[in-house]
């Protein structure tokens, strides 16, 4: 097992922090080795992560999951690192357990956010779990480039905190990225707030506290019923 | 009689030794088993010459030491090796008297090159820029793990055209992807020479083109034993009596116990029995540890396969010189930093002689002209000789059956084939005449098989490592993960990945292996 810890503070209130960690869109932007992402719903993402090392950039594909929100304090998430469309992946697409068959790593994360006077402190800790073969391979990246993701990561959260408020994430919205990019600046992976490609109505564009509280209590409800269902 | 204990390790090398101690070091009783007298395996420091003139008999190159996790896992440094790191690796020295020198400082290396070419230099520091971060990161690390299947090292790089470029280089020969990357032909040999020895990798094995940028990198270094290799042998040992276990030695296993299907421990040439209650794991060679298994315990298939691992092209002919003085090379007229080299290349000026070389071998030939790979080991640590006096080697790589005749022909053919090479010593380095010379020594390759039965053709990596025989493939596609065909039998010798040389690495992923296994490690 590989432990990632960071801590760092920005400006601005939780619950201002919360709306950008929570909203899956916004924070996928935020995280540096994050190229590309497209969002299935609230809690679901796909993307692509990447390092370059030296000239050569390793990809991989990523699933992503929103398992737990503790608004405004914690945000739990799990991730599945996967090496793509290998043949092995392709007859195995759509299947039950596909990706987790093909599994490299698997990530967990937890996000605390602490109030720390007109400031907010973020307390971010990922276990990232690598396939037993790759697992020094993985270690040794992270050792090499741990630093500075972790500055890109403080960056980037700064960066779209002090841009507009957001827009409510709306899939799919995959950002454009060059592949051959060597990782996702602020700049280039566009602001972490703004207004998804094609957003679905004007509606959706303008922040309301109210419909934020609707879709909190609709996706509890939601998950209670997937619970009921499948027990 | 019988002895019992948990795992019982055959061959004390170093991968078994590595191996012993790490699952030591688990609570395991372990027992090693070697057949000579001595452990060490090819950590051999005698004198073959006059008293106090230390000689490396074979493994003399230490390059993964700074990187191998069994150095400071096992507190190697503590129990008595030591390692000094010369700052000037490799010299050419190139019979028209200029020299071209590695060293392990970048500009110094590129202002070397660029007294032969200036955009080679430029290229080399390029090469250095872009793959020094993914061998350090990726590549080394990978030699110290269980190997992934083949998609795996391809996948993460193929959706980028910069991974693809990597990938194209990995699909080239050595002497293709030196030849992309650099115009000059001494640079060429230069690289070619590092992969030869101590990595066994010829200048034409297709699809190893990535080898280039892991010498050209520099991440590894050659260092050098101090007090000669056979005191990593010392400090392997004193690391397992410390840790509870036991070696014996002149103990020849000639069988490994199967009961129920089941690995269950070793018999010994005269009838002994050791019993090993929890596994058996061979550090000798796939061949001679697939001869210890009973005919019914092995799958004829699996049989077939491991008699068609391929064992080395070469071996190596070694001239060990007692010297009154260190060599001085005429090259080093040229660049003097060439009197400072780890390694000196004698005879492969450039990609042509290398195929002059191993065209020989290939054809059962000793090369006519001597080209050598040239040591003086008192320069970096003068505690092997007397005092103001030194020690050389000289490898020369040679067929095992000269002309086609049995291995033992070399005794014959020894005082013949030393001239030579002390001829081709003398061209490059004038002063290793007359009185210089103290004592002389050769060791042939009748030499090499006959006190390391492991070196098959007194090839000393154990098994060709060409494409189909490393990674997931060595030693068989479907056995690379240390795991024997016999459940409760463990691979721990070179014939597995990474393969031959002083890397603590096949040991040490045995020993993981080993220990998942019985649920003394990680779970999988």
């Amino acid at each position: 097992m590989i432990e990632i810890r960071h801590e760092f503070e920005v400006d601005g209130a939780r619950t201002r922090v919360w709306e950008l960690v929570g909203n899956i869109d916004a924070f996928a932007r935020c995280v540096p080795t994050l190229i590309e992402h497209e969002v299935q719903d609230d809690d679901r993402a796909v993307g692509i992560v990447g390092v370059t090392l030296g000239a050569i950039p390793i990809r991989s594909r990523v699933d992503i999951e929103v398992t737990e929100r503790r608004p405004p304090e914690r945000l739990r998430g799990r991730a599945v690192s996967y090496l793509g469309d290998t043949i092995a992946t392709q007859i195995r697409k759509g299947q039950p357990g596909a990706v987790a068959a093909d599994a490299v790593g698997r990530i967990d994360i937890v996000l605390d956010l602490e109030e720390a006077g007109e400031r907010t402190r973020l307390r971010f800790q990922c276990d990232v779990e690598a396939e037993g073969k790759l697992e020094k391979i993985y270690q040794s990246i992270l050792r090499l480039k741990a630093d500075a993701l972790k500055a890109e990561l403080e960056r980037n959260v700064r960066a779209a905190l002090a841009a507009p408020a957001p827009a409510r994430a709306r899939p799919p919205a995959a950002a454009s990225a060059s592949a051959a990019a060597a990782g996702p600046t602020p700049a280039a992976r566009g602001p972490a707030w703004g207004p998804s490609p094609a957003p679905a109505s004007p509606r959706e564009r303008e922040p309301s506290l109210g419909r934020w509280l609707l879709g909190l209590l609709w996706r509890r409800i939601y998950r209670l019923l997937i619970r009921i269902a499948t027990r | 009689m019988s002895v019992e204990c948990d795992v019982a390790v055959i061959g004390a090398g170093h991968n078994g030794l590595v191996c012993a101690t790490y699952l030591a070091r688990a609570g395991l009783d372990v027992l090693v088993l070697e057949r000579r007298l001595e452990a060490g395996g090819g950590l051999s420091t005698e004198e073959v010459t006059l008293p106090g003139f230390l000689h490396n008999l074979h493994s003399f190159f230490h390059d993964a030491v700074a990187v191998m996790p069994a150095m400071k896992e096992l507190e190697l440094e503590a129990n008595g090796a030591r390692y000094v790191r010369p700052p000037v690796q490799v010299g050419i020295a190139r019979a028209d008297g200029r020299a071209l020198v590695i060293h392990e400082d970048l500009e110094a290396t590129a202002r070397s090159i660029a007294r032969f070419s200036e955009r080679d230099a430029e290229a080399y520091r390029k090469v250095v820029m872009d793959y020094r971060d993914f061998m350090e990161a990726v590549v080394l690390p990978a030699l110290y793990s269980e190997p992934p299947p083949p998609s795996a090292t391809v996948a993460p790089l193929e959706s980028t055209p910069e991974g693809m470029a990597y990938l194209k280089l990995g699909r080239m020969t050595p002497r293709g992807a030196s030849e992309a990357l650099f115009e000059d032909e001494t640079l060429q040999a230069a690289v070619l020479f590092q992969l030869v020895v101590p990595r066994g990798i010829l200048p034409d094995y297709a699809g190893l083109g990535m080898t280039v940028p892991l010498v050209v990198t520099q991440v590894e270094p050659s260092h050098v034993c101090v007090g000669g290799s056979h005191a990593l042998a010392h400090a392997l040992w004193r690391a397992l009596l410390r840790a509870g276990g036991r070696v014996r030695g002149v103990a020849h296993v000639e069988q490994v116990l199967v009961e129920g299907g089941r690995a269950t421990g070793v018999r010994l040439s005269g009838g002994e029995e050791i019993r090993a209650r929890r596994a058996v794991v061979s550090a000798v060679d796939v061949w001679q540890t697939f001869d210890l298994v009973p005919p019914d315990g092995v799958p004829e298939p699996v049989r077939r396969a491991v008699r068609a691992f391929r064992a080395d092209e070469f071996s190596l002919f070694s001239v060990h010189l007692a010297l009154a003085e260190p060599p001085r090379f005429a090259a080093a007229r040229f660049d003097p930093d060439l009197d400072r080299a780890l390694k000196v290349a004698v005879g492969f000026d450039c990609p042509r002689d290398f195929d002059d070389c191993f065209g020989a071998i290939r054809r059962g030939e000793i090369p006519a002209r001597p080209a050598m790979y040239v040591s003086c080991p008192t320069v970096h640590d003068p505690s092997q000789a007397p005092p103001g006096r030194h020690t050389l080697l000289a490898w020369f790589p040679v067929p095992a059956r000269p002309g086609g005749r049995p291995v033992e022909a070399w005794h014959e053919l020894a005082d013949g084939v030393m001239a030579s090479c002390l001829d081709r010593l003398r061209e490059a380095a004038p002063n290793l005449g007359g009185d210089v010379v103290l004592g002389k020594r050769a060791l042939t390759p009748a030499d090499i098989v006959g006190k390391l039965p492991n070196m098959r053709d007194g090839g000393v990596f154990m098994g060709r490592s060409s494409l189909d025989q490393i990674e997931a493939f060595r030693p068989l596609p479907g056995y690379s993960s240390y795991r024997a065909p016999v459940p409760g039998l463990y691979l721990a010798g070179a014939s597995c990945h990474p393969g031959g040389g002083i890397l603590g690495a096949t040991g040490g992923i045995a020993a993981q292996v080993v220990k998942e296994d019985l649920g003394k490690g990680k779970p999988r």
